[in-house]
C-alpha cells in the first residue's frame, strides 16, 4: 500500500519537476523585482563625468531667447541651454552625443531633441574629434509659456563597449543606461556676446 | 575501461577543435572590412573606382574661409591639416566621400563637418578624363602629425571595396611635434 503511494507521489513530482521549476524562478525574479531599486548617484555638477564615450564637464546653464549661436529661437518661445567641455575618448571621431544629456521630469517629455552646437564657431552637430576637447552648447527649445525652474535637473547617460555586437560583429557603444543626474543653476539670461 | 578512456579522450579533441574554430574563425567585420591598397605621397594610388595621388599638405592654426558671401574664420585647439589631392575617376563618374586621418597610434580623424558644402570639399565629383583637386580638412593635436596614414574611400562604409592608404613623408617638427612650417592663417579661397 505504502509502496503504491510513494510511487504516485514520485510520479507527481517527476511530471511536475518543471512547473516546479518555472514557479520558483518566477517567485525569485519577482521577489527580486520587488526589492527597491538603486538610486543613480546625483553626480557633482563642477567636476568631470566619465562616461562611455565622453569626458563631460557641465559649465552652466541659462535661458536665451532670439539668437543661441547663430540658432534663432521663435519669437513665441524660449530656449534652454546648457552648456558643457566634452572630450571625445574614443580612437575615432563621433558624434554620438545626442541623448548624453537628457532633461529629467518634470521637463522630461516635453520636448524634442536637443541642437547640439559647437560655441567656437555655431557649426551644429559636427563630430569631435578624439582627445580634442570642445565646449558645445545643448539647445531646448519651449513655448515661453513653460515656466523652467531655477535648477534645471538633468540626467546623464553612458554606454556599455563590446567588441562584438550581437548582430553585426563589429565594436559599438550600445546598451544606454543612466549614468547619474546632476542639478544645474539656471541664469536668467545670457551674458552679452555669447548667444 | 580502455574503451572508457577512448571516449573521454575523443570528446576531449573534439571540444579543442570545436573551441580551436570558433576562436579563430573570422568576424563579420573582418570578412566585409576595406581592402586597402598602400601607397606612399609620390605614388598615384589605384582604389577601384578611383585614382588619388597627394599634392600638397599644408598645417593651419586658422582657416579663412568665405562662406555665403560672409567671411568666417576656423579656429581650433589643435592643428589644422589641408590636404590637396588629385582625384580622378577610372571608368565611370565616382565620388570620393570619405577622408580619414589615420594618426600614428591608431587614433582615427575624420573629415572635418565644421563647412557647409563647398565644391572642392568630398564628397568629390569626378568623371573619367577631368580630373579635380580635393581639399581634405582635419582638425586634429600636432602628436598625431609624424607618421600619419591617409585613407581616402568612395562611401564612409565602404565594405569590401578598395580604399587609398596613403602615408605621409616626414615633415620637420619642432620639439612639441608642431610642423615648422605651421602657417597662422590659411585662406581656403587662395588655391595651393
Amino acid at each position: 500500500m505504502f509502496g503504491a503511494i510513494r510511487g504516485k507521489v514520485r510520479a507527481w513530482f517527476t511530471v511536475g519537476a518543471g512547473t516546479l521549476a518555472a514557479v520558483t524562478v518566477a517567485g525569485l525574479l519577482g521577489a527580486f523585482g520587488a526589492l527597491p531599486q538603486a538610486q543613480t548617484p546625483v553626480l557633482a555638477r563642477d567636476s568631470q563625468i566619465e562616461t562611455g564615450q565622453w569626458l563631460v564637464r557641465p559649465l552652466r546653464a541659462y535661458i536665451g531667447t532670439d539668437r543661441v549661436y547663430d540658432l534663432p529661437v521663435k519669437p513665441d518661445q524660449q530656449a534652454l541651454v546648457l552648456e558643457v567641455e566634452m572630450t571625445n575618448r574614443t580612437a575615432e571621431s563621433a558624434k554620438d552625443y545626442f541623448t548624453l544629456f537628457q532633461l529629467a521630469p518634470p521637463l522630461g517629455g516635453q520636448t524634442e531633441q536637443p541642437a547640439v552646437i559647437l560655441t567656437r564657431d555655431a557649426s551644429m552637430t559636427p563630430a569631435l574629434h578624439p582627445g580634442m576637447t570642445e565646449r558645445m552648447a545643448y539647445v531646448w527649445t519651449f513655448p515661453k509659456a513653460v515656466a523652467l525652474p531655477g535648477e534645471l535637473p538633468l540626467v546623464v547617460n553612458t554606454k556599455t563597449y563590446k567588441p562584438q555586437d550581437n548582430l553585426y560583429g563589429t565594436p559599438g557603444w550600445f546598451n544606454e543606461r543612466e549614468l547619474g543626474s546632476i542639478e544645474m543653476p539656471v541664469e536668467a539670461k545670457a551674458a552679452e556676446g555669447q548667444s | 575501461m580502455m574503451r572508457w578512456v577512448f571516449n573521454v579522450a575523443a570528446l576531449g579533441a573534439a571540444a579543442v577543435v570545436c573551441y580551436g574554430m570558433q576562436s579563430s574563425k573570422p568576424r563579420y567585420k573582418n570578412l566585409i572590412a576595406p581592402i586597402p591598397v598602400h601607397g606612399s605621397m609620390v605614388d598615384k594610388v589605384e582604389t577601384r573606382l578611383f585614382d588619388v595621388h597627394i599634392g600638397k599638405v599644408v598645417f593651419a592654426r586658422e582657416l579663412k574661409v568665405t562662406e555665403f558671401g560672409k567671411q568666417k574664420t576656423l579656429t581650433t585647439d589643435g592643428l589644422w591639416a589641408v590636404v590637396a589631392a588629385d582625384v580622378a575617376a577610372r571608368d565611370r563618374t565616382t565620388r570620393v566621400g570619405a577622408a580619414t586621418w589615420l594618426g600614428p597610434t591608431g587614433l582615427r580623424f575624420h573629415q572635418t563637418e565644421r563647412f557647409s558644402s563647398r565644391s572642392d570639399l568630398p564628397p568629390i565629383s569626378v568623371s573619367p578624363g577631368l580630373p579635380q583637386r580635393g581639399l581634405f580638412l582635419f582638425e586634429l593635436p600636432p602628436g598625431e602629425v609624424e607618421g600619419a596614414t591617409l585613407v581616402f574611400s568612395h562611401t564612409v562604409f565602404s565594405a569590401l571595396d578598395s580604399q587609398a592608404n596613403i602615408a605621409l613623408d616626414r615633415v620637420p617638427l619642432d620639439s612639441d611635434g608642431t610642423p615648422l612650417s605651421v602657417v597662422d592663417v590659411y585662406d581656403l579661397d587662395r588655391p595651393i
